[in-house]
Parts: structure tokens; C-alpha cells; sequence
């Protein structure tokens, strides 16, 4: 707590000349999670793209390691014949990305389109 | 690792966690936002986070004074419902509800309601750049009416072409037409000649009747109708002439008919009867009462044909022709021709074919005749030979293996892929009871005929051949347990690569 305190607390003093934004920093952190990584990276890239524009500081996307769920079952319904088996797996994948900014312009950033086949859960907290 | 974990980005504690979940119901909502909304999902209401939902998504996460849970005793007990007027919705909602036209009871119906958008359900909206929408449905038929001449007072006079729909018409596009005329209509156009309509009997007129009874200009046209319906005319004249005081008219259009004989006949006879006022009823007990018998029979003499109703035995009608009558005569040359004909062909030579009946039981085939009479294009008859001895797939023992020409007989030789010893795998019973015939070193008695063996000669063959059996097995189960673990690993293989129908342990 105090490291985060103490963080939080360096941060006016480093930049002098620079104006301090009015409105409350955030942290926010946003995790995307999917079972389709090409819906996937595109949310990541128009989320950091759109980050980036406006000139936020933002950390990402990092990349998790994927999780496979595997079934293997026999692929005969009875049990006679070869002894065969089918090897199912589902896959999920999981970025994250990291925003420190203040709340209107995260929710600016947040309105572009998701797919639905992509979950977006995102943690704020007060600098 | 030991130390402490690293700092991390975000405490939970003390962090707002939201998820991004599909919108539940359309409760003020408006088409421009999204499916989805942030919803807060954790529990911590001390932090509060007050800018980061927009407002339809803050109604969304609070708790709706007016939903059905409202006045339910709360977890917190922190709230309290507190009603502003008597029915407990605010007042847009209310306005909206009777928009709607449903009751306001108090009940907010909107929950119910959902908006039409295009994300709804999947049944999007898909831009396909190759439809073509210039073409006219089917359920709607276009007219062209490029050339339809405008008559009305609205069309100024002075200009040329200022009659045509286009000047009128508001709006005119380019609009490929399909040809709006039924097909049926298409046919009665093309069809000139209308035959299908006409009917089949063109004899009569519709009123023949009227038409024959037409004054002297007009017969000829009525004179095939004249023939056919002369019965009617006469029932018509006959009316017509008992009425001839009262219609003058008629009697000059019945005159003017071609005069038959039978028609003066008639007349005369009309007048005996007119005319005649006696009384000629029957008489009874007259005289005449007998010669009206002989009248009678002699009346119908003249016309008598044939006596065949007086006589008294049957006789078919051919057989009651007399000679000259003409249907004798036919009769008599017809019977003519046909004895002509009958001599004609007894005086011919004809073959006669005797087809003769064949029965089975009679018959007595034998194999060589069964055989000749089918044809060698099906049949292919073999010499028959004694069966040969079986299992002779293996060469003779006389000819030595590949293998064992250059070894002696104590070294095993391995060959094959599998190394394993040529000629010591269990294959055959008589190869391993020829070689414990060798092992043991029996002689082979010479081969005696059958019928001079004695008793105890043949017992003792039997005796050594049955050793020989007992021995051959032992060492076929020795080597079965040398060289397990050989037949194991040519199991395996097979197992992978074979059908699994091949044991081999």
C-alpha cells in the first residue's frame, strides 16, 4: 500500500512544467479474454490504437498464456473395433492492458465496438 | 523465489470491477448504444466510481424503485422505497405506457417492451453488392405506358409532344419491364381461326322447325331439312287443317308444299270421312259373319311368303328354302365353293410334320448324349483325374534350404529381417516328426503293402508313430518357451501394422 501511495504520490513532482491534469488519474486495468484470437487482437489493437491517440499512458497488450482445455474420448460409441480417439481442445486466450488516465477518456476509449465474442473486464482504482 | 510478490498494477480491495455483459432488457435505451453494457461485479460500495458508467448504464446497474423487488425487505435495510405519487411510476414512463395504449395500473409495462434494433437476434442487415433492385417483382406487374396519349386539361395543346405520360409524370425511371400479359391472353390473340369454340354438329340450324315452315323463298335452303323432319311437318299440316276456319293464313302456307301422292290419298280419304255421316258401326248376327271369315283369310294370301307357320316340325330357315327363291340359290352355290375348295386341297401332296411328344419318364438319357447335345461354346468338358496329395506348398525335404548349405547341422542359422533361426520356428507337424525321426535315428522300415502287414507289424508302427508324435510336440513346446520373447516382439509388430487377426502366441 505505501509503495503504491508512494508511487502515486512521486508522479506530480516529476514533471514540474507540465500542467497537472484536473480530473482524477485512474488505473485502470482492462483484461480481454477469448476464445478467438483474431477477434482478440483486434479489440487489443483499436483499444492500444485508440489509447495511444490520446495520448495515454498504456501498457500492453501482455499477452497470457493460453489456456487449452483438452476432452479426449473414444471416438466409437460402442466399444468394439480400434481403439481410437478424438482429441478435442478449446482454447482461451488472455491480454491485458493497463491505462493510467482519467475516466472520461478511458470510457472514450471503451466505446469502440467489441465483438461479442470477446469478454472485457475492466478494475479501476484511484490513484 | 522467496521475497515478497512484486507490486502489483491494481489492488483488488480497493479497485471497482466491472464486465462488459449483454444488456438484459431495453429499458430506456436508445438505438445508438451498444449491446452491451459495463456492469459493476464486485462488491464493494465504498468505492464508488462515478464517471465511468454513462447514464443508461448507471439506470441499468441501480436499483429500479419501481421493479417488482422493490418493496421486498432489503439485505441492508439501508433504503427505503419511498413513493412519490399513488401509482409509483414517474410520470414519462406513464405517459409512455398510455401512449401505448396499455393500462396504467401502476405496472411498468415497458419492461416488457424490446426495441427493434439491427443487432438484435443476429438477423443482421447484409449490404450484398450484387443485388440488383432495378428489377420489377414479380407480385407487381408494370404496364408500359411510355405511349399513352394524355387527353386531360392539365396537357397544354401547342406543344408537339407534350402529350405523352412523361411531361405528367412526377417522377419516371428507368425500369426494365417484364412483359405484363397472361399467357392466356396471348393465346386467344394468336388463335384466328377460334376452331376450338365451334361446335361439331353443323346439320341443323338452331330453329330448323321455324325454318321449315318459311314461305317458297326460302326452300331451298330448307329442303335437306325438309326430308328429315317431314313427320313433324305432317303433325304441323294436320293441326293446320282442322283449324283451316280459323287460320286462312295457314292454309296458303301449307298448300304451297310439294304434293306427294300419299298427300291426295290422305285428302280424299279426309274427305270420305268428313263426309260420310252414316253410321257404320258393327252388326251384329249377320249373315256376313262367315264370309268375313273367308275376307280375312283370304285377305292376307296374297302376301303369304312362306308356309312355315303351317307347318308342324321344326325346320331351320335355311332348310325351309325352296328352290327359287334367291336366298337358295346362294345357299346352294355357296356349298359349291366350298366342297370346290375342300377337294382342292385333299388332291394336294402335304407334308406331314409329326412333332413327336417328348415325356421324362419315357426318355433314358445317358451322360455321353447329356454332354453331346449342349454345345462346346458352353461346356468344356475336362478329363477327370485322381485328386493329388495335398500341402505341397513346401519343397520336398530332398531340397536343402537356401540357408543351410554352407552351415552344418550344429550351427542355427539366423536369417530374415528378424534374425531369428531358419529352420527352427514351429511350422509344420511333419517337418518337426521328420526331424525327431532323424534326432532319434529310427530307420524308415521299408514301405510295405498294406494288405501283407501282419498284427503285431502294424502295431508297432503305430506304436513308433505315436512316439514320434509325443516327441515332436515336447520339443515344439521347448522352443516355444526358447524364443518368447522373440514371439513377443513379432506380436508387437504385427499389432501395429497387420490385421489383428494374426496370433501368434
Amino acid at each position: 500500500m505505501a509503495a503504491v501511495a508512494g508511487y502515486g504520490a512521486m508522479k506530480p513532482t516529476t514533471k514540474l512544467g507540465v500542467e497537472e491534469p484536473q480530473d482524477q488519474l485512474n488505473r485502470i486495468h482492462i483484461t480481454l479474454s477469448s476464445r478467438d484470437v483474431k477477434s482478440l487482437e483486434k479489440v487489443c489493437s483499436d483499444l492500444v490504437k485508440g489509447a495511444k491517440d490520446k495520448q495515454v499512458r498504456v501498457k500492453g497488450p501482455v499477452r497470457m498464456p493460453t489456456k487449452v482445455l483438452h476432452i479426449t474420448t473414444r471416438k466409437s460409441p460402442c466399444g468394439e473395433g480400434t481403439n481410437t480417439w478424438d482429441r478435442f481442445e478449446l482454447r482461451i486466450h488472455k491480454r491485458v492492458i493497463q491505462l493510467i488516465s482519467t475516466k472520461e477518456v478511458v470510457k472514450k476509449i471503451t466505446e469502440i465496438k467489441i465483438e461479442s465474442s470477446v469478454e472485457v473486464d475492466v478494475r479501476i482504482a484511484n490513484l | 523465489m522467496g521475497g515478497k510478490k512484486k507490486k502489483s498494477f491494481i489492488d483488488k480491495k480497493r479497485s471497482a470491477t466491472f464486465t462488459l455483459v449483454a444488456r438484459d432488457s431495453a429499458s430506456s435505451s436508445d438505438p445508438l448504444s451498444s449491446n452491451r453494457v459495463f456492469v459493476r461485479t464486485d462488491n464493494h460500495y465504498d468505492y464508488s466510481v462515478p464517471g465511468f458508467l454513462d447514464s443508461d448504464e448507471e439506470q441499468y446497474n441501480r436499483h429500479d424503485e419501481s421493479s417488482i423487488f422493490a418493496d421486498a425487505v432489503e439485505e441492508s435495510g439501508a433504503r427505503y422505497a419511498g413513493r412519490s405519487n399513488g401509482s409509483g411510476l414517474p410520470e414519462e414512463v406513464r405517459k409512455e405506457i398510455l401512449e401505448l395504449g396499455l393500462p396504467d395500473d401502476g405496472y411498468n409495462y415497458l419492461m416488457h417492451l424490446r426495441e427493434i434494433r439491427n443487432q438484435g437476434g443476429g438477423s443482421a442487415y447484409y449490404e450484398n453488392p450484387r443485388a440488383r433492385f432495378n428489377l420489377v417483382p414479380l407480385d407487381v406487374k408494370a404496364y408500359d405506358a411510355s405511349r399513352v396519349r394524355l387527353n386531360s386539361d392539365a396537357v397544354k395543346d401547342d406543344e408537339p409532344g407534350v402529350d405523352t405520360i412523361y411531361k405528367v409524370a412526377s417522377k419516371s425511371a428507368p425500369v426494365r419491364v417484364q412483359k405484363a400479359i397472361d399467357p392466356d391472353v396471348i393465346r386467344l390473340l394468336d388463335d384466328s381461326d377460334l376452331s376450338r369454340f365451334g361446335s361439331d354438329v353443323e346439320d341443323l340450324e338452331e330453329d330448323f322447325v321455324l325454318m321449315a315452315n318459311q314461305p317458297d323463298g326460302e326452300e331451298d335452303e330448307n329442303g335437306d331439312v325438309q326430308v328429315k323432319n317431314s313427320c313433324a311437318d305432317e303433325e304441323a299440316v294436320y293441326e293446320r287443317e282442322s283449324d283451316s276456319e280459323v287460320d286462312d293464313e295457314m292454309d296458303d302456307v301449307v298448300q304451297q308444299r310439294v304434293r306427294r301422292p300419299l298427300d291426295d290419298a290422305f285428302d280424299e280419304a279426309f274427305k270420305e270421312y268428313l263426309s260420310s255421316d252414316e253410321d257404320n258401326g258393327p252388326i251384329f248376327g249377320d249373315e256376313n259373319q262367315a264370309d268375313l271369315e273367308e275376307k280375312l283369310k283370304g285377305a292376307l294370301k296374297d302376301f303369304n311368303l312362306e308356309d312355315s307357320v303351317q307347318e308342324e316340325v321344326y325346320k331351320a330357315p335355311a332348310d325351309s328354302v325352296k328352290d327359287d327363291q334367291e336366298s337358295a340359290q346362294v345357299i346352294r352355290k355357296c356349298t359349291e365353293y366350298a366342297q370346290k375348295y375342300l377337294n382342292e386341297s385333299e388332291g394336294e401332296e402335304r407334308e406331314v410334320v409329326l412333332v413327336s411328344e417328348s415325356s421324362d419318364e419315357s426318355e433314358m438319357w445317358d451322360c455321353e448324349t447329356i454332354v453331346s447335345t449342349y454345345s462346346n461354346l458352353d461346356n468344356h468338358p475336362a478329363k477327370i483325374e485322381a485328386p493329388g496329395n495335398p500341402k505341397r506348398r513346401l519343397p520336398p525335404k530332398s531340397i536343402p534350404f537356401p540357408g543351410e548349405l554352407g552351415a552344418g547341422k550344429d550351427v542355427i542359422t539366423l536369417g530374415g529381417k528378424e534374425m531369428l533361426p531358419v529352420n527352427y520356428l514351429p511350422q509344420r507337424r511333419k517337418i518337426m516328426e521328420g526331424l525327431v525321426r532323424e534326432k532319434l535315428g529310427s530307420a524308415e522300415k521299408p514301405k510295405k503293402v498294406v494288405g501283407e502287414e501282419s498284427k503285431e507289424e502294424k502295431k508297432e508302427r503305430k506304436v513308433a508313430l505315436k512316439n514320434e508324435r509325443r516327441e515332436a510336440r515336447r520339443a515344439k513346446k521347448e522352443l516355444k518357451g526358447l524364443y518368447k520373447s522373440e514371439t513377443q516382439r513379432a506380436q508387437k509388430a504385427v499389432a501395429v501394422t497387420g490385421p489383428s487377426s494374426i496370433h501368434l502366441m
